[in-house]
């Protein structure tokens, strides 16, 4: 049954998470965290991340990384000296990537942070 | 022009993605119930690891070299194309998906020099979005593009990306053997090979009567498309004489993907359901997609088998949906059509549809009793989900990977 649509562009939907959370559905990939070491930042074990491939790295971000094929999430900062991978909390150290020595990759940077209560 | 984009083992590269330690090593993937291969990595193609060779043949030779077996996982391989598709749908408005790891897409807008960069756009693209590595291969026809993505694949100094245009087609086609050339299979090759025909070059040169006479008319189109005369349209919706299509406006303008692929589902549940009744097979489907102002996109999608299984045509249907929904639009009518309906039951090979003989005559007899209770009790019944892909019947699956990208239960865990 047809219903009369409205002339005007004045159409407005039902708010939906998707696009509170991803702006590109093809590089957008959800990823559980387990551990401990980014507690920091308020990401907990059994949160689920958003993580978009396609967002360019930057100094700060949060990102999933691999490292000699493992993967990692934590913070990356990115200086004239190197890159370093940070992770918050105290009991986890701070990886410096020496590019000769270690296999090291960006996978996706971390968009968001879902956590249901 | 035309690009092939095709992915490198792509079974193998999904799984990759997900599990970075694979690289570099010899994997393959197996369906059949575990039984026969149908993916490999590079390392495992070196071992000569054969494609569609039986599992127990190679246990011996998986043990000695520590080579990682994956059964396959559909789910997962399937959303994967997806996301590759859509990628390319950002780089180019008109393709035509040609199965779950290739896709043509048009690119007439493009000067000579200009091509080998948007190769490399397009590889880096798909690379940076999805994970997965493609080849490119770029000419005027079809055919041409699937010899030049052979070149792409094989010659790693074309750094994955190769052209074949009016000034090199010759020297390319006389280094592409027979066997190779699309659709020309290894019994078809026999034959030409008796005849002295080696190479594409070969039959390109041939008499247009020969080639009718020897080849029919498939054969002909086959060597004009080598001559670089198309014969065939990449126009996002395939022309067939006889088609099966419903499109119809939406109540009110759609914006959420969720809310289009279920009416497409519906419409697809339809389609089945008058190709089950006319005893047709649906070779290929068409789906397009209309804004609001009257914008058309659209896709089509080569079936792996021909077919009129329901839930076959609704996963299909969402992959081509998939590849062209743009986030934040509004659209007024999405539409599907069956393409080259093809009678009784035709039994194309095709690795990612490996099905036993039993199994395929087991899905006639569920689609006749799913026919007979819609029948009975009313059209819609019995509805399919519209996600997902069917399971495969075998709970043996023992080294299936996660559905990282469609089951919340199994996503990727990073401690």
């Amino acid at each position: 049954m047809s219903q009369p649509v409205p002339a005007d562009d004045g159409i407005e939907s039902v708010l939906d998470l998707n696009t509170l959370l991803i702006k590109n559905r093809a590089a957008t990939f959800f990823v559980k965290m387990t551990g401990e070491s980014m507690q920091g930042v308020g990401i907990y074990p059994g949160d689920i991340l958003v993580v978009d491939r396609a967002l360019a790295p930057s100094s700060g971000k949060i990102v999933i990384a691999v490292i000699d094929g493992e993967f990692v999430v934590k913070k990356m900062l990115i200086a004239p000296e190197g890159i370093t991978l940070e992770a918050a909390n105290p009991r986890f150290p701070t990886l410096k990537i020496h590019p000769e020595k270690v296999d090291f990759q960006v996978w996706g940077i971390v968009t968001a942070v879902v956590r249901k209560c | 022009m035309l690009a092939l984009v095709d992915c490198n083992n792509f079974f193998v590269s999904c799984e990759k993605v997900f599990c970075p330690k694979l690289e570099g090593k010899p994997v393959v993937v197996l369906s059949g119930n575990d039984g026969i291969i149908i993916a490999r990595s590079k390392e495992a193609k070196a071992l000569g690891i054969p494609m569609g060779g039986p599992v127990f043949e190679y246990k011996k030779l998986f043990e000695k070299y520590n080579v990682h077996l994956f059964s396959s996982n559909f789910s997962l391989y399937a959303d994967m194309s997806r996301r590759v598709m859509a990628t390319l749908h950002t780089l180019c408005e008109t393709m035509d998906i040609n199965s779950v790891d290739e896709a043509f897409l048009v690119c007439d807008h493009l000067s000579t020099s200009e091509l080998a960069a948007y190769g490399q756009e397009i590889r880096e693209k798909v690379l940076l979005w999805t994970g997965i590595s493609v080849s490119v291969g770029i000419a005027p026809t079809k055919t041409l593009t699937k010899a030049a993505n052979y070149f792409a694949k094989r010659y790693p100094k074309f750094n994955g990306v190769a052209a074949i245009t009016e000034d090199n087609r010759r020297a390319c086609l006389e280094k592409l053997p027979v066997e190779e050339v699309w659709g020309v299979g290894a019994k078809l090759s026999e034959r030409l090979k008796k005849k002295r025909i080696f190479t594409a070059w070969d039959l390109a040169i041939q008499q247009d009567s020969f080639l009718k006479k020897e080849l029919s008319v498939v054969g002909l189109r086959l060597a004009w498309e080598l001559r670089g005369v198309a014969c065939s349209v990449v126009d996002g919706m395939r022309e067939s004489r006889k088609s099966i299509s419903t499109a119809r406006s939406f109540a009110e303008p759609l914006t959420q993907l969720t809310s289009i692929a279920e009416v497409l589902s519906s419409y697809a549940i339809k389609i089945a359901e008058e190709l089950r009744e006319e005893k047709q097979y649906a070779s290929s489907l068409s789906v397009w997609l209309v804004t609001k102002d009257y914008q058309s996109f659209s896709a089509s999608i080569t079936m792996p088998e021909s077919t009129s299984y329901t839930p076959e045509l609704i996963t299909s249907a969402l992959i081509v949906l998939r590849s062209l929904f743009k986030e934040g639009l509004l659209y007024r009518k999405v539409g599907i059509m069956a393409l080259g309906l093809v009678p009784g039951n035709p039994r194309q090979q095709d690795l990612f549809a490996q099905k036993e003989r039993n199994s395929w005559e087991k899905e006639e007899k569920i689609m006749q009793v799913v026919d007979a209770i819609n029948a009975k009790h009313g059209a819609g019944i019995l509805s399919f989900a519209a996600a997902g892909i069917r399971e495969k019947e075998s709970k043996k699956k023992r080294n299936c990977s996660p559905r990282y990208t469609t089951s919340w239960d199994e996503l990727l865990e990073i401690g």
